[in-house]
């Protein structure tokens, strides 16, 4: 090999080099507005919570001193003879519902899936259209509804299905309805989008095999659809576990939940304490976020969803 | 500056609370003050967070006196957020009932208005027959009741009434009898503890309640201006609250700020705003409407003896405690 040859390949492994130098402090110019979002919008607002949890309160009961150092407000949670009752309750809720929206959003997501034309369009519309409407809007509709004098009250009457009327609202059945008009739209659409990469001969081939119906989708489309069912299930319980409207609006005050208690603790000017509980439920929601990241990693199955 | 006779610069905003209050300030009082003055009067209505508003304002708060509750005042008044009442500016203050004046331990509001907590029901469901707030433990009630949720305050001072081991309410600032009024509360019908008034006539209308504990007031304006018939009774023994106007801390307008509240203490003023509103007004020198004078204790006498004022300076120190226990209280239910 000459000279001239050794110098032209160390020019262009060099012009190489440059290039994907350039393309790298290109990608790393692109990220940086990203990542000023990212710390205004996200870690700017924690950072501050973080902060007042470990402030002060105000000597008359006002929201807190600046510039203090303090584990009062988690203190306070720790002496509470509420806070721990919400939270277990609030977790124990944040489970159940999530549990629902997993198993009604399978089972609605797979019948979607295995529709066609209108019928698919109508129930994928349903769930989406669902989505467009104003929490708070949506759940005083629902109120309305199971309310004692209430339309599914009033069509259960007519057509003889009860003989009195359910009380629906104002109870934990209310709060879990409520709550599952929020969430399910979420798990319907993370199980949907990943049984959309399946392909429907697989289902069909299982059936010709000699399997039943049941059978092929436990043995055929569940492991398809489980990365989907855990993002959903992911985004159910972030949900939940800070549910506020639908507690609220449909609940008792038996059904009270981590983010309603915050509410209280603000009206009675504890900042440090409701930034305290505040942060705790965040660390709880991100360590399951991130446990079911690390599992779905494990498993593989992030790069379905 | 803009038509403002004792100072400081543009309009005058005064902060009362939200909804019906805004209405007849805005309706009533603003233009009876501007032909009055000449001064500009900006309403603004607020429910929540009056005190955050001002804390947050750096010194030029958002309004130059607003309406607080009691305990808005007190926790106000140990953060410095008001101005020292100049009573030179406030003639008309000589005419308030002494026991609203009694209410607040400060010399930094002034009452202008008060109400009194009644039974609120939906009359075409139920014949409502009680009369005192004993009557709940002790009468044989088929209802289902409703109480405020949000605080412990109200609730917690009807069961102290109710209670009737000690006058009044005086069970609340006795530790040892205060397990007394969450017994008493307990043999009550209660089937929901409800946040906020939209809470109350919503569950009344869909038949998860038919009575609920509320402002006399504002049950009145709701059975005039809704479409559901609301039965009203106040017990002759009952609770209440004063609004106060405060002047908030770094108001410009100062001045005329303290001018507006005499101004609202005027005998016309006050006459006026009863009109409009079934509120008992702080002068003695108020005209009432009949259907007030029925429900609500005018005279100081009447005050004095049957109406229970909140005082958030007595409870301060138990606050919390007491709030823990009401809200351990409600998840029994």
């Amino acid at each position: 090999m000459s000279d001239v040859d050794t110098a032209s390949g160390t020019d262009r492994v060099r012009a190489a080099l440059q290039a994907a130098s350039g393309s790298i402090s290109r990608t790393r110019l692109l990220l940086i507005p990203l990542l000023l979002f990212d710390l205004l919008v996200f870690v700017v607002p924690m950072g501050y919570l973080l902060r007042i949890s470990f402030a002060k309160r105000s000597v008359g009961g006002g929201a807190l001193q600046k510039g203090t150092w303090s584990f009062d407000g988690y203190q306070y949670l720790l002496d509470s003879s509420v806070v721990g009752t919400v939270f277990r309750w609030t977790l124990l809720f944040g489970v159940v519902a999530t549990l629902l929206a997993v198993a009604i959003g399978t089972l609605y997501a797979y019948a979607a899936w295995r529709a066609s034309g209108t019928t698919r369009t109508i129930l994928l519309a349903g769930v989406v259209m669902s989505m467009f409407t104003t929490l708070v809007v949506k759940l005083f509709a629902a109120r309305l509804m199971l309310s004692p004098e209430g339309a599914v009250n009033d069509t259960l009457l007519a057509t003889g299905v009860l003989d009195g009327r359910l009380l629906l609202v104002n109870n934990e059945i209310g709060v879990l309805i409520g709550q599952l008009y929020i969430v399910l739209p979420y798990t319907v659409l993370a199980v949907y989008s990943v049984l959309t990469g399946l392909d429907e001969g697989l289902v069909e081939a299982a059936n010709d095999l000699g399997a039943t119906p049941v059978r092929a989708i436990r043995e055929v489309v569940l492991p398809h659809a489980v990365p989907g069912m855990a993002v959903g299930g992911i985004i159910a319980f972030a949900w939940s576990a800070g549910a506020f409207a639908a507690p609220l609006l449909l609940g008792s005050a038996s059904e009270r939940t981590v983010a309603i208690e915050v509410q209280n603790l603000l009206g009675q000017f504890n900042y440090p304490g409701a930034a305290a509980l505040a942060v705790v439920l965040t660390t709880v929601v991100l360590v399951v976020l991130a446990l079911g990241i690390a599992w779905l990693r494990r498993r593989g199955g992030l790069r379905d969803v | 500056m803009a038509g403002c006779l004792g100072g400081g610069s543009g309009t005058l905003t005064v902060s009362t609370w939200s909804g019906t209050n805004v209405e007849v300030f805005r309706n009533t009082i603003k233009p009876m003050y501007e032909e009055q003055t000449g001064n500009d009067l900006k309403v603004v209505g607020n429910w929540n967070n009056i005190l955050g508003k001002i804390r947050q304002s750096g010194g030029d708060p958002p309004f130059d006196l607003t309406v607080g509750s009691n305990r808005d005042h007190y926790l106000g008044d140990q953060d410095d957020l008001w101005e020292p009442i100049r009573y030179d500016n406030i003639p008309n203050a000589d005419t308030v009932k002494s026991t609203l004046d009694n209410n607040l331990e400060s010399d930094r509001g002034v009452p202008v208005a008060y109400g009194v907590m009644g039974y609120a029901y939906n009359a075409d469901e139920m014949d409502f027959q009680l009369s005192s707030w004993r009557d709940l433990v002790t009468q044989d009630v088929d209802m289902n009741l409703a109480l405020p949720g949000s605080y412990f305050f109200n609730t917690v001072i009807m069961g102290a009434i109710a209670t009737d081991e000690a006058p009044m309410e005086q069970e609340l600032y006795s530790d040892s009898q205060r397990d007394l009024i969450f017994e008493t509360l307990r043999e009550m019908p209660i089937s929901k503890f409800y946040e906020g008034a939209q809470d109350l006539w919503t569950s009344m209308s869909q038949g998860v309640t038919d009575v609920g504990q509320y402002f006399y007031a504002y049950s009145r304006k709701r059975d005039q201006t809704g479409d559901m018939n609301i039965g009203i009774q106040v017990p002759d023994r009952t609770m209440g609250y004063v609004d106060h106007y405060q002047v908030a801390r770094g108001s410009s307008n100062r001045q005329s700020a303290e001018e507006f509240i005499n101004f609202l203490l005027q005998e016309d003023v006050q006459t006026a705003y009863a009109e409009e509103f079934n509120l008992g007004m702080a002068s003695k020198e108020a005209t009432h409407p009949e259907a007030t004078r029925a429900e609500v204790p005018i005279e100081n006498a009447e005050l004095e003896g049957n109406t229970v004022f909140k005082q958030y300076s007595q409870v301060a120190e138990s606050a919390s405690n007491l709030n823990d226990r009401f809200t351990e209280f409600q998840t029994e239910f």
